[in-house]
């Protein structure tokens, strides 16, 4: 997946906390995808939020001032 | 099904007609997504999820809620009040209810009441046919209230006349003693302002299908900042699904099972539609139409209106001598949809005295015009004669 080239993935555990993540991002400008994604924490279900690596900061930020909930970040293949 | 003319005056029951728009989200979300939310991977289960999302972000605005994960989707305002009575109380907990409360909140109370797990009380909201004040619903509350009172569920509007209740004042009260709010806003939703946070309420019910013009199918509740619950449904929610627990967060931690994906599509636009014409408009263009009425009705020999000062968009009527079942069917024969009987409604019937033989409801919506309010008068008069 070439387009993924330099992305990061935030494991979320919810849909609905994807779609606040990439609310949040958005109002920000900050391109991102949700995908449903192989869960690393042996919960179940997750899904990834794939942004460009260069925002991870920014997002890491804005996720924890805003209490969006993060299992884990990934780089993607 | 055969289209023919009436004039519909039960939005109390369901709004009608509903918007384009309305219909058109559902037709399109069946016709061109029909992914399964918080499920699957793939495009239209994604999009099935932003639908969603979009639809609590709506709500949550439009009511004052903190976030959009404060919402949670239900089948409708029954099954949210029944969330949030069965999800809170605990053995021993005492609640009240306001005496006009529907069967909605009447009847979960009292199966826990008749078990024995709960005690509860009323405080009056309408007394002997009158409604009484806000200052003396409040005094009444405070005279009830006990050490055991955990919680206060209340309806916003009656869903029999146009009584309303002190919802911000409710709220305070309970929020100084610590008490869980729950609101019914079946007949208050769209219909006029509410707010989660400004009115510390915390819990909310709502229906799409009536004041905000959406498909039958789906109710919510928005939640204050920090309300947590039990569930009373458990299953899958595409959360933790490796765990035989229910998920701990909210929204999805009260959604078990497939949400109503269609219903929740046209929730969505009519929420946008009530946004779009104005609350404002929509509570003076029903209070209009009571009124107008009122006079009407006012005017014609052996007719009686309910709580007749109370303007808002229900009016309730009876006409001497005659059943209310019997003027509902006269009224639909003549093309004119109104409501006979009791509107499962037992304690406000009994509130109102009506209880022996019910009375007749008719409901304004924003689609309705001076000339049903006429249609409706002229034929209460001839039914009367």
């Amino acid at each position: 997946m070439k387009e993924l080239y330099g992305m990061c993935v935030a494991e979320i555990g919810s849909m609905t906390q994807a779609m606040r993540a990439q609310r949040l991002l958005s109002e920000l400008a900050i391109p991102s995808t949700v995908q449903k994604t192989q869960s690393s924490s042996g919960r179940g279900c997750a899904y990834g939020l794939y942004i460009s690596c260069a925002q991870k900061e920014n997002a890491e930020m804005i996720f924890g001032r805003e209490g969006v909930k993060i299992r884990v970040w990934k780089n993607a293949k | 099904m055969e289209k023919r003319e009436m004039i519909y005056l039960d939005n109390a029951a369901t709004s009608f007609p509903k918007p384009y728009a309305v219909s058109d989200a559902v037709k399109k979300y069946m016709l061109y997504c029909g992914g399964n939310a918080g499920r699957g991977g793939y495009e239209s289960a994604i999009q099935a999820g932003r639908l969603v999302y979009e639809c609590r972000e709506k709500l949550s605005e439009f009511f004052g809620a903190k976030s959009a994960e404060a919402v949670f989707f239900t089948m409708n305002t029954t099954q949210s009040i029944n969330a949030c009575i069965r999800g809170s109380l605990k053995k021993g907990d005492r609640v009240l209810i306001s005496n006009i409360e529907h069967n909605a909140v009447y009847r979960p109370i009292y199966k826990l009441s008749s078990k024995g797990q709960i005690d509860y009380d009323t405080f009056s909201v309408i007394e002997n046919g009158v409604a009484v004040s806000q200052e003396e619903i409040i005094a009444d509350i405070e005279k009830k209230v006990t050490k055991n009172t955990t919680m206060i569920v209340c309806t916003a509007a009656s869903n029999i006349c146009s009584v309303r209740t002190p919802i911000r004042e409710i709220g305070e009260l309970c929020r100084s003693r610590g008490i869980r709010f729950v609101v019914d806003a079946a007949q208050a939703a769209g219909h006029f302002p509410l707010s989660v946070e400004d009115m510390k309420i915390d819990a909310l019910c709502v229906p799409a299908h009536k004041g905000l013009l959406g498909p039958q199918g789906c109710g919510a509740v928005l939640l204050g900042e920090g309300v947590k619950m039990q569930t009373v449904c458990e299953g899958g929610n595409g959360v933790d699904s490796l765990s035989g627990e229910m998920s701990e967060d909210p929204p999805e931690r009260y959604e078990a099972g497939t949400l109503p994906l269609p219903a929740i599509a046209g929730f969505g636009e009519g929420i946008e539609v009530v946004k779009e014409i104005g609350l404002e408009r929509i509570e003076a263009h029903e209070a209009a139409l009571f009124k107008r009425a009122r006079e009407e009705l006012l005017n014609i020999g052996g007719v009686k209106i309910f709580c007749p000062e109370s303007e808002g968009s229900v009016i309730l009527f009876e006409i001497e001598g005659k059943g209310s079942e019997e003027v509902a069917a006269e009224l639909a024969k003549a093309g004119i949809c109104v409501r006979g009987g009791y509107h499962c409604a037992a304690l406000a019937h009994k509130a109102m005295g009506t209880e022996e033989s019910g009375a007749v409801r008719a409901s304004f919506g924003i689609f309705n015009k001076e000339s049903d309010v006429d249609a409706l008068c002229d034929a209460v008069r001839k039914i009367s004669k």
